[in-house]
């Protein structure tokens, strides 16, 4: 074994025990987690909150859902996935077209869940490529997607039908069960052997594939899966508003996801839930802070430049640092 | 003194490469700094040129410090760098490769290429192709000439005999030396390179990011433990 | 002459002249993109930015001070290049070494925040959450009637000013890069740049001039776009990002050259898509745009074949 070899070999073993189920504060944050779910879930009872108020929290199920798809693949398996929009839309396309044939919800969501994942598999020829070649190349995906939606589904605006609409409560814990699955699919996904694996990936790309790991077939598995996942939020989404294909040049829901990961910490359990629900603090407070105007908008773009060149890292990584520096 | 590096410590994120390096390199003086790969030698050249940033100690300089300076700065002050792997800028012809180690007002240019060329004719007849076609001995010696230049009065050297057969590192070794009678000061790192002993009056072994010993080359060749650990050597 | 023959002729020439354009809107960013791996998505706002920029001149300066609307093309070279040395201190320089995610985070926000200021002076500012869709927008364009007609063909004049400029700009460009110091110093810089700052050369400056001009050449663009499109203020995301990203690829980041000819296939492929009969997608109520589907799939075979794109070598050579 060459030197350079050992070197890896060692950072590789290191790595793997900072992720390893031995690790010491392994299962404070599922708690946490956990405990802030049931929270989530008991607060329509508690509240006696008009019903109909409910429905603002809609969107922020379906970032929480967004933020772990893309942390998947972006952080687990360092696939810089720009296009996130594109199986997000199409997610929502087709559980509308699939719910106006006469499918109920569930079948219809697994139904725009599967079609992610094909689109995640059709993005196979492009793993190849380096990392920034990758991003531009998902990035365009969107733009494609659109024409061809155009003519599989033609028509110009897509929603459920009428008599499938759900309430604002059953809309609510849709989006709580379907946050819930998500968060604690993934987790124990990353406790088995592809978990291991991704993150052997995401680490040292080299060192893993040297080590008889198949980083291309890793690398499918979580874009494909988080592909689902995106589609399935789609498939929530469009539960609560209709859409039309113009969605698929918004880049916003391709890269509020991504803020949202690195904000609370890339590539870890509680980021993309912590991230998400910063997010969602701070767009709710800006929101309110000006109500009737939308400077939100104008303040919320000065975050996102603010975080991204002062804490490049994220907020949380850079907080629970300062306490381990402050804790010695 | 040309160069004097006092108490030095480095550390990349939170692992501690060099650990409390002192070493001095006078004018017009040949020093070499002996250490096996990972050792902490192109941690410690990369200190000089600022490249890494340090947190403790100092690097002086001519009589001045050089921290807080950019890897350009260091260069405009007068000390040189060839880079392990050498590092040329690829889709760029030999010229304009040499042509970057200048200032981009630079009087002189002419002379200075004059002084590259006389220095490795083999470079001179290849100054139209481009720097990737060139073998790893016409690199190694573009890189030198590059960081000629600048007109350097200090030369950090990398690793010089990576990947050059026998034959052609004599070569640039004696182009080195012919540098160091211009009164270019040099400063050589090199793993397990007896060559490297035998130019320079001086020398430093490191060995876990420290200097582990330091004296005059000729009674480090001599030296039984030396041999066998650096220059592979079983008496 | 025969009608098939004249659309052929006529599918050629708009491609060409639309082709001109693209590579000048794209240029720019091959540029900061092949120097510093940055890729800046607010490209597409640059160019928007400085396409309100002319219709305000043109609306303001233009029957007051009897000015050419052309003449305004300067004022955006000035005034997106100082918004390009502006960002690159403020947001680009601290950030330039830390990986890909940072800076495109940063740009992304100065994107949204760009897109905001070009509504807010613009009348209705449209609804305030991301989720729903963008509200009314203000719909501009000039001096877009004058054309040229040769026979049966005929050329619009700005797009025949919009390519001319590209095919004198860009191998000026090309020129810069290649004979002079301060060009040589940023193909240096994008090479390796940590060989290029122990050359002496102050990588600083170096991606501070590539970052400017690359914002500056955005702003030509921008105003060239004023005189050829209706402009609203998100077409820079929804329009020209996606095409600047395929002309980049396709013709090879970093290279000026490949970027123009990268422009012309794509202007190309789209005008001639035109040609086909898609009539028959009409019974749906609208057409779909078969142009974008072609181009970005050629895009996407071309990415997998040579991902350094079909002249490039990955940075600015």
């Amino acid at each position: 074994m060459t030197e350079d070899n050992k070197q890896n070999h060692s950072t590789y073993l290191k790595q793997f025990s900072k992720f390893g189920l031995l690790s010491t504060n392994h299962a404070i944050s599922p708690t946490i987690v956990l405990i802030g779910l049931l929270l989530t879930g008991l607060y329509p009872l508690v509240s006696h909150a008009n019903p109909t108020s409910l429905l603002e929290y809609t969107p922020y199920f379906m970032w929480i859902i967004l933020a772990e798809s893309w942390n998947l693949s972006g952080g687990y398996a360092s696939l810089l996935n720009l296009g996130l929009v594109g199986f997000f839309v199409l997610g929502a396309f087709v559980t509308g077209f699939e719910m106006s044939m006469g499918f109920t919800l569930f079948p219809a969501l697994i139904f725009a869940g599967v079609v992610g994942a094909i689109l995640g598999f059709t993005l196979i020829p492009t793993l190849r490529l380096r990392s920034d070649y990758f991003a531009i190349g998902t990035l365009v995906v969107p733009f494609m997607l659109k024409p061809v939606v155009e003519v599989v589904f033609p028509r110009s605006t897509f929603s459920t039908p009428p008599s499938e609409i759900l309430n604002p409560v059953q809309l609510y814990y849709l989006g709580l069960t379907l946050a819930t699955i998500s968060i604690f699919g993934i987790y124990l996904m990353m406790q088995s052997r592809i978990g291991i694996a991704l993150r052997a990936i995401g680490d040292q790309e080299l060192a893993s594939s040297s080590l008889g790991i198949n980083t291309m077939l890793y690398k499918t598995i979580a874009l494909a899966l988080s592909g689902f996942l995106a589609a399935v939020a789609g498939g929530y989404f469009i539960q609560s508003i209709s859409i039309n294909s113009t969605y698929f040049e918004n880049l916003q829901y391709s890269l509020f996801p991504i803020f949202m990961v690195i904000i609370g910490g890339i590539g870890t359990f509680e980021g993309p839930i912590a991230g998400a629900v910063l997010f969602s603090v701070i767009s709710y407070a800006l929101n309110n802070s000006f109500p009737g105007t939308s400077y939100d908008i104008l303040l919320f773009s000065i975050v996102i430049m603010f975080v991204a060149v002062v804490l490049p890292k994220g907020i949380v990584p850079s907080i629970i640092k300062g306490f381990r520096k402050i804790g010695g | 003194m040309s160069l004097s590096i006092n108490s030095l410590s480095t550390s990349y994120a939170n692992l501690q490469v060099l650990w409390d390096v002192s070493l001095h390199v006078d004018k017009g003086e040949v020093v070499s700094l002996i250490g096996a790969n990972g050792a902490g030698k192109s941690t410690l050249l990369k200190s000089i040129m600022a490249i890494i940033r340090y947190r403790n100690g100092s690097i002086v300089f001519e009589g001045q410090s050089l921290k807080g300076l950019y890897p350009h700065q260091v260069v405009a002050r007068g000390i040189a760098y060839v880079p392990e792997g050498r590092r040329l800028f690829p889709s760029m012809s030999v010229e304009e490769n040499l042509r970057m180690g200048a200032p981009r007002k630079c009087e002189d240019l002419d002379s200075r290429l004059d002084s590259v060329f006389s220095l490795f004719p083999a470079v001179n007849a290849r100054k139209k192709q481009s720097a990737s076609t060139l073998s790893g001995g016409e690199q190694q010696m573009v890189a030198i000439g590059r960081a000629l230049m600048t007109k350097p009065r200090m030369l950090l050297l990398d690793e010089l005999s990576f990947g050059l057969s026998p034959k052609v590192f004599e070569r640039v070794l004696d182009a080195i030396e012919e540098t160091n009678h211009l009164g270019v000061s040099i400063l050589l790192a090199e793993q397990n390179s007896e060559r490297a002993l035998e130019v320079s009056k001086r020398a430093y072994i490191m060995e876990n990011g420290r200097i582990s010993s330091e004296g005059k080359s000729q009674e480090l060749i001599n030296d039984s433990r030396v041999r066998e650990a650096y220059l592979g050597i079983v008496d | 002459m025969d009608t098939s023959l004249v659309n052929f002729a006529q599918a050629i020439i708009s491609g060409i002249l639309l082709g001109g354009f693209f590579a000048l809107a794209s240029v720019g960013l091959s540029l900061i993109f092949g120097v510093q791996r940055i890729l800046n998505v607010a490209h597409g706002a640059f160019i928007v930015l400085a396409a309100f920029v002319t219709i305000q001149f043109s609306l303001v300066a233009t029957p007051s001070l009897h000015l050419n609307p052309l003449a305004s093309l300067g004022l955006d070279f000035m005034l997106i290049g100082g918004l390009g040395v502006c960002v690159y201190f403020l947001l680009i320089r601290r950030i330039e070494n830390s990986g890909f995610e940072a800076p495109l985070l940063a740009t992304f926000g100065l994107s949204v925040f760009l897109e905001y200021i070009i509504q807010s002076g613009l009348g209705p500012i449209p609804s305030i959450d991301p989720s729903h869709g963008q509200g009314a927008q203000a719909e501009h364009q000039i001096y877009s009637s004058t054309s040229l007609i040769v026979g049966p063909l005929f050329v619009q004049e700005p797009e025949l000013i919009s390519f001319l400029i590209a095919i004198i700009i860009i191998p000026i460009l090309h020129l810069f890069l290649s004979r002079t110091y301060y060009g040589k110093a940023i193909r240096a810089t994008a090479q390796d740049w940590l060989a290029a700052e122990f050359s002496g050369i102050d990588i600083r400056k170096t991606r501070l001039l590539s970052f400017a001009l690359g914002s500056a050449l955005a702003g030509v663009a921008g105003g060239m776009f004023a005189f050829t499109n209706s402009v609203t203020p998100l077409l820079g995301d929804t329009y020209l990002l996606p095409i600047i990203l395929v002309v980049i690829i396709l013709g090879g980041v970093g290279s000026m050259i490949g970027t123009l000819i990268g422009g012309f296939v794509v202007g190309l492929l789209l005008s001639f898509s035109e040609l086909f009969d898609s009539s028959y997608l009409f019974r749906f109520g609208f057409q779909p745009d078969v142009g974008y589907l072609i181009t970005f799939l050629v895009f996407l075979i071309v990415l997998m074949v040579r991902p350094n794109g079909l002249f490039g070598k990955g940075v600015v050579k």
